[in-house]
Parts: C-alpha cells; structure tokens; sequence
C-alpha cells in the first residue's frame, strides 16, 4: 500500500517537473527509454531514486513510459507527423539528416516498452516510418517551390 | 441354432463396445488429470490475442485521407504495405488463437457428454463463419487496398471475440471446470 503511494506520488513528481521540460509525446517517449538500461531493462533517475527509492524510480519511469507509448499507438497519424516535426525542430541539427538516419538505422524501435503488444510495437514503428517517409516528401516539396 | 447366434454375437459386440468405451473414457481421464495447455496456472484461459480495437487505428481511412492530402504516391504506397502486413500479421495471429482454443474446446469434449448441444453448435457456426472470413479476408487483402476491407476485419474480430465468450460459457459448466483444474468462479450473489 505504502508503495504503491511512493510509486504514485513519483509519476506526479516526473509529470510536474520532468516530463513538461522535454517536448512532445516523441521527446518524452525518447526521453523515457533513454533511461532504460539497455542491459538489464530497468530503469534509472537519480532524482527520482533519491527523493524515493530505486525501485519506485524504475516503476514510476516504467509507468509512464508504457502510457506514453500507449497514446501515441493510439494518435492518428497526422498527430504523429505533428509531434515528430516538433521533435526534430527542438534537436540542434538538420532535420533532413535525422530523418535519413532514422530511415537507415531506426533507432524509434528501441524505445518501445518491453510489456507493449506485439501488434501496438509493430503499429507505432510502421507510423513512424510513414511520418518520415511524409516530413521527406514535404521536405522535398518546400526545396522544389 | 443360427436362429440364436446371431443375436448372442450381435450382443456381444455390443458388450464389447461398450466396455471398450467405458474402458477409453477411464483411460483418458487418467492421462487428461493435469489441466491442459491453455489453462494457465490462474485457473484462466491462456487469452493471447491481440487488442482488437487497434484494428480500427491501423484501417482507419483518416490516416489515408491524411496521407493523400499530404504526400507523394510513393508513401501512399508505402502507407497501404505497411497496414496491409500490419492486418495480415493480426489475422494470422487471430487465427492462430482460434485454433489453439478450438483445440482446447475438442479435448474437453471427448471428456464430458453433459455438454450444452446449443452451445456446440454455436460454437461450431461461429468457427465455421470465421474460417470464411479469414480465407475471405486474406485474399482480398492481395487485391484491394487494406482501407477496403475493414467491414470484413471488423465482422472478423468480432468473431473471433464471440469465440471466446462462448469458451467461457463453456468453461462455467461445473463437469469441464472441474476436469480441467479450472476454478469455478462464484456464481451469483
């Protein structure tokens, strides 16, 4: 019960004062995965684990990674157009080279939770494939008009 | 003499079709005293199907629409192979559950004869039905764009999901539960 409190009050604590600072759904949903061990899949924030625990940390980051993840799956596809662009306009580089290395390494699919669906995983990496596939073409448009 | 054998031998087989039954039906409650694959240690069916109203999301014609006003025709192309394969992966594993439920549904069958025949055969109707959509769906998956098939996915998914309701219809007759290892829930207040 006392956890489950500790666990509560840690995700109010990453939504008021963390997550407002990282830009869009996209940013956050790196941002999130980004804390992610690669090795073990736990996850850490020193903040978080000194204001409450390690654990609770891991389980609050974890939280909100999933619901993050879990409203993007669900935005349509202009949404995800939308949150991508404001992605890639707050990274200090050109958007074309990110797209194009996005489009060669796909780096998107490391940050899917390991608990989403099989399906919501295979959905989310297919949107941001076609969301690039459109920043590029309008790209593309802009430089030919 | 022949007037009497043939009764006598006809009896006899049947005893002896009789005691073969009684005899299997035994045996096979011996070997089916663990409960099957599908059911999980919680007493509950292993329900790995994958969420439905993501279909909808994945063959909504907003997304299309969308992408039409917005790009090229290489990425409407592109938009339709990735949602084709998309549906294609969810049919198939759909299918895939259906059989692994069907087939838990035949084993506890040949266990129990108290079964309700209204159930069966809804169960087999609805079976049959999603078969034909499957075989349905899929081919018209090669030849029309995926937004075009929706209507067909839908009636899918909701077969699919009618299957297992009625499983779990079958599942509260008290003779399968308890064969089965399956905890009965509580019935009723």
């Amino acid at each position: 019960m006392l956890k489950s409190m500790n666990i509560e009050a840690a995700i109010a604590d990453l939504r008021r004062r963390t997550l407002p600072h990282v830009p869009g759904e996209i940013g956050r949903l790196i941002y999130l995965a980004a804390t992610r061990d690669y090795n073990t899949g736990k996850y850490y924030h020193d903040g978080l684990a000194s204001a409450f625990s390690n654990e609770v940390a891991n389980q609050a980051l974890e939280e909100c990674h999933n619901e993050i993840f879990r409203s993007l799956v669900e935005s349509s596809l202009e949404d995800i157009v939308g949150q991508l662009e404001r992605y890639l306009s707050s990274i200090c580089e050109e958007a074309s080279e990110i797209i194009g290395f996005w489009e060669r390494i796909e780096p998107y699919r490391i940050a899917v939770p390991v608990s989403s669906d099989p399906l919501s995983a295979r959905l989310f990496c297919s949107n941001i494939k076609i969301a690039l596939a459109i920043l590029k073409s309008r790209a593309k448009n802009r430089l030919n008009s | 003499m022949m007037q009497f054998l043939f009764p006598v031998v006809i009896g006899a087989l049947l005893l002896g079709l009789l005691l073969h039954w009684s005899l299997r039906s035994r045996s096979s409650d011996q070997i089916n005293a663990n409960p099957p694959a599908e059911v999980g240690a919680s007493g509950t069916l292993h329900s790995e199907f994958l969420p439905v109203g993501l279909m909808e999301r994945i063959l909504d014609p907003i997304d299309r629409d969308f992408t039409h006003s917005q790009a090229t025709i290489e990425t409407i192309r592109l938009l339709e192979q990735e949602r084709r394969a998309l549906a294609i992966y969810w049919l198939r594993h759909t299918r895939h559950q259906v059989r692994k439920l069907m087939s838990f549904h035949v084993r506890s069958v040949r266990r129990h004869v108290d079964l309700s025949p209204g159930l069966e055969i809804q169960l087999a109707l609805n079976y049959v039905a999603f078969l034909i959509a499957y075989r349905l769906v899929m081919g018209l998956f090669y030849i029309r764009n995926p937004f075009h098939v929706r209507r067909v996915v839908n009636y899918i998914a909701a077969a699919s999901m009618q299957l297992c309701f009625i499983s779990e219809r079958l599942l509260l007759i008290p003779g399968v539960a308890r064969s089965t290892g399956i905890d009965m829930p509580p019935s009723g207040p």
